[in-house]
């Protein structure tokens, strides 16, 4: 909860310190209260309580749900200091943008710790709100404005239909609280068609906030329009948020109504994993080639959504922090490479300019696709073995289409690290000291990912 | 009159009024019949015995948010008919979905009538007259309530960053 | 505590006034102020330069930021009804709860002034 409160007031003082038109003075504020909250809630996992302990109902930071948020608080850590650059463009907005994100973590936040479904929706919706102002905030940029507008209609959309699912699961249960729902739903006092509807219908709103399969319309405009770094936050935190309440709500909450909704969800996964891999093969635009490999993990962290175990929290978990580093680091390195035209030519050979980068990218690339020392490999292989026994067929798709994938992302690395043709036309990548750091931070996550998964 | 009789007369003047927001022409014409909608369902709610939702449903959506509608309306260029065609086929489908999940509803709603009948005997169902709410939500509920105004800070901070004009570089 | 139909009666009264002083005056301005009626005084007659354009011309963004920012101060004090019914009953628990809510709101507001978004810019 500390860690919580923290993070709100970051976001407030990093609001106001931007009056005095120095970003730098954003940035350490942001930096040292993120950092701050992650400390707090390193100590109250190894402790078990934290500084502050407030016994109101709607939020409880129970060890999962630490796990999740310092997940979430890492992503947005290297985020905004990897985008510094970019925020302190226009220094006018620089307070803005970074205490938007903030505010989204806070969302995030209570979306992993929701224990009744009042605080799970004003999670999510201040998870989203920032998220749709941000991913137009390129106003003079028509697309930027273009995907804002389609992530907004949709998105709100989406959110209209949580809710009337929500209302359907209160009518069948007459609670809010996830462990009287879980219980309602266990006994048997809640069965009937208006519980299956309204969870159903929540599944729908759901799945179209992580962006599986039918419902991953949005998902390659807004990521493909949305400045580079926003791109990266929502494939990164708004993803951890939405699968994790998605985890918490399905595999935990709804879990007696099982047979109802692991069957949708079945043909959901498999849909998923083939439209996401295989449309990101056609693709020549580096966000749109994010958008849909997105998709597909998505795809690979529901599985692990369809098996309850008391590992599949861990599992989940496991997984994200492998894809999440990943795409930090690729999306710093587009933001590095700054093509006009957001082309995968347009990295071509920037491996061999400058072998730091290239050394990430290759580490990040790997990981994508799954190859064994890195923490991607981990993560799928703890979801797929999981889940092998009970869905042999699930698992095998998965693995087939991953190596689909594996197709995309080593020709993206063979043009990253191939020789370049017409050496003056392109400068010298230079990143920043931040920016170095923070692509460091995420290749040794990932190269000691495996450590932390044993 | 019995309370009954005046239900169903309510729920079918939203009904309509709802169906004419979606087949007038007008946009303008829409927007008002809305209003009318949102009305009738404020009378709706003060059925149902919760008053706290059919105040905030007038003040805050017949008054506010149809205002901000009306602006959006005026912003647009309402000259030429612009909307665009829809193929036929997927109007077919964009139908049968539509009368699918109807459907569906429709048919899980008769369980809830039952339940509904159940829930209404055995509760006093009072949780949303303003005085009993007042009490859940500054005691029970107070954390949501005040985790409300980070989402109303950050609408307020989107709003200035999106809507305020750039200050122009006269060069 | 129960409502019952009887509790609106103030509600119910209040509109009725209201229409019927809307429609008391609009019948009664006919019958006040002098009517002076000739013949050039009803003829038709025009002025003025002809119109151009289209009066429908899009509103400027200027309106909408105010407006938004209005909904949003609007939700604040929706908030205040049940806090005003309770008032006493909530003792000072329920005054921190509302002095919070309503310091963020000042937060918020502290910033929007500052950021010069009410202000009319030309």
């Amino acid at each position: 909860m500390d860690a919580l409160i923290i993070v709100f007031v970051t976001g407030l003082i990093s609001m106001f310190i931007a009056m005095a038109k120095k970003p730098v003075l954003v940035l350490a504020t942001a930096m040292i209260g993120l950092s701050s909250a992650l400390a707090l809630m390193i100590n109250q996992w190894w402790t078990g309580t934290g500084f502050i302990q407030l016994n109101y109902e709607g939020l409880l930071f129970d060890k999962p749900s630490i796990l999740y948020s310092s997940l979430a608080i890492s992503f947005v850590l290297l985020i905004i200091a990897g985008g510094y650059s970019y925020f302190k463009q226009e220094v006018e907005h620089t307070g803005e943008y970074i205490s938007l994100l903030i505010f989204s973590l806070v969302g995030a936040m209570c979306m992993i710790a929701f224990t009744d479904l009042f605080m799970f929706f004003l999670g999510l919706e201040i998870l989203s709100i920032p998220i749709y102002v941000m991913v137009g905030s390129k106003k003079r940029d028509i697309l930027s404005t273009e995907a804002s507008l389609k992530y907004f209609f949709t998105g709100s959309l989406a959110t209209g239909i949580l809710l009337f699912g929500t209302a359907w699961v209160y009518g069948a249960t007459g609670s809010f609280k996830i462990n009287e729902i879980s219980a309602a739903i266990l006994d048997g006092s809640a069965k009937g068609a208006l519980l299956n509807v309204g969870i159903l219908i929540m599944m729908a709103a759901f799945l179209f906030k992580v962006g599986a399969a039918p419902f991953h319309f949005w998902s390659p405009d807004v990521y493909g329009g949305a400045p580079t770094i926003v791109t990266g936050f929502m494939a990164a935190v708004v993803k951890l948020a939405g699968l994790f309440a998605f985890l918490k709500l399905f595999t935990f909450t709804f879990w007696g109504a099982y047979p109802l909704w692991s069957g949708a969800l079945f043909g959901i996964i498999i849909l998923t994993v083939i439209v996401g891999n295989l449309s990101a093969l056609a693709q020549t635009r580096f966000k749109r080639m994010l958008a849909f490999s997105s998709i597909a993990n998505a795809g690979y962290a529901l599985i692990a959504i369809m098996n309850q175990s008391n590992w599949s929290t861990w599992n989940l978990w496991m997984y994200i922090y492998g894809y999440g580093f990943a795409i930090i680091a690729l999306i710093i390195i587009s933001l590095l490479v700054n093509d006009e035209n957001d082309s995968i030519e347009g990295f071509r050979g920037v491996g061999r300019k400058n072998p730091f980068i290239g050394f990430v990218l290759t580490v990040s690339l790997l990981s994508l696709a799954g190859v064994p020392p890195l923490a991607g490999f981990f993560g799928k292989y703890m979801v797929f073995a999981a889940a092998f026994k009970q869905y042999p067929v699930l698992v095998i798709t998965a693995i087939a289409t991953s190596g689909i994938g594996m197709v995309y992302y080593l020709r993206f690395f063979m043009t990253a690290m191939a020789k370049e043709e017409n050496e003056s036309t392109v400068e010298k990548l230079k990143p920043s000291i931040l920016q170095t750091i923070v692509l460091l931070i995420c290749a040794i996550a990932l190269l000691i990912g495996g450590y932390i998964a044993y | 009159m019995s309370l009954e009789t005046i239900t169903t007369i309510l729920g079918g003047l939203t009904i309509g009024a709802a169906l004419m927001v979606v087949i007038s022409r007008h946009p303008v014409r829409s927007v008002l019949y809305l209003v009318l909608t949102f009305f009738l369902i404020s009378s709706n709610y003060i059925l149902m015995n919760a008053q706290f939702l059919a105040v905030v449903n007038i003040i805050v959506y017949a008054g506010a948010i149809m205002v901000l509608f009306l602006f959006v309306l005026m912003l647009l260029n309402l000259d030429k008919d612009s909307e665009p065609k829809t193929h036929i086929l997927v109007k077919i489908a964009s139908v049968v979905a539509g009368g699918i999940l109807f459907t569906v509803l429709i048919a899980a709603l008769k369980d809830g009538i039952a339940l509904g009948e159940a829930a209404a005997a055995s509760a006093q169902n009072n949780e949303g007259l303003v005085q009993n709410l007042g009490q859940l939500l500054f005691s029970k509920y107070v954390l949501p309530f005040e985790v409300s105004s980070v989402l109303f800070i950050a609408s307020m901070v989107g709003a200035v960053l999106l809507a305020k004009r750039e200050k122009q570089v006269i060069d | 505590m129960n409502s019952t139909g009887i509790d609106y009666l103030p509600i119910v009264l209040q509109i009725g006034v209201i229409g019927g002083f809307v429609a008391f005056v609009l019948f009664i301005t006919h019958y006040l102020g002098p009517r002076l009626k000739s013949k050039k005084k009803d003829s038709n007659w025009e002025c003025g330069i002809e119109s151009e354009g289209n009066a429908r011309f899009p509103v400027s963004v200027r309106y909408f930021m105010t407006a938004i920012l209005f909904v949003l101060f609007d939700v604040e004090v929706i908030f205040f009804y049940p806090y005003a019914v309770n008032f006493k009953a909530l003792q000072l628990e329920g005054l921190l709860a509302v002095i919070l809510f309503v310091a963020f709101f000042l937060i918020g507001f502290f910033y929007v002034l500052k950021k010069g978004a009410l202000e009319w810019e030309k």
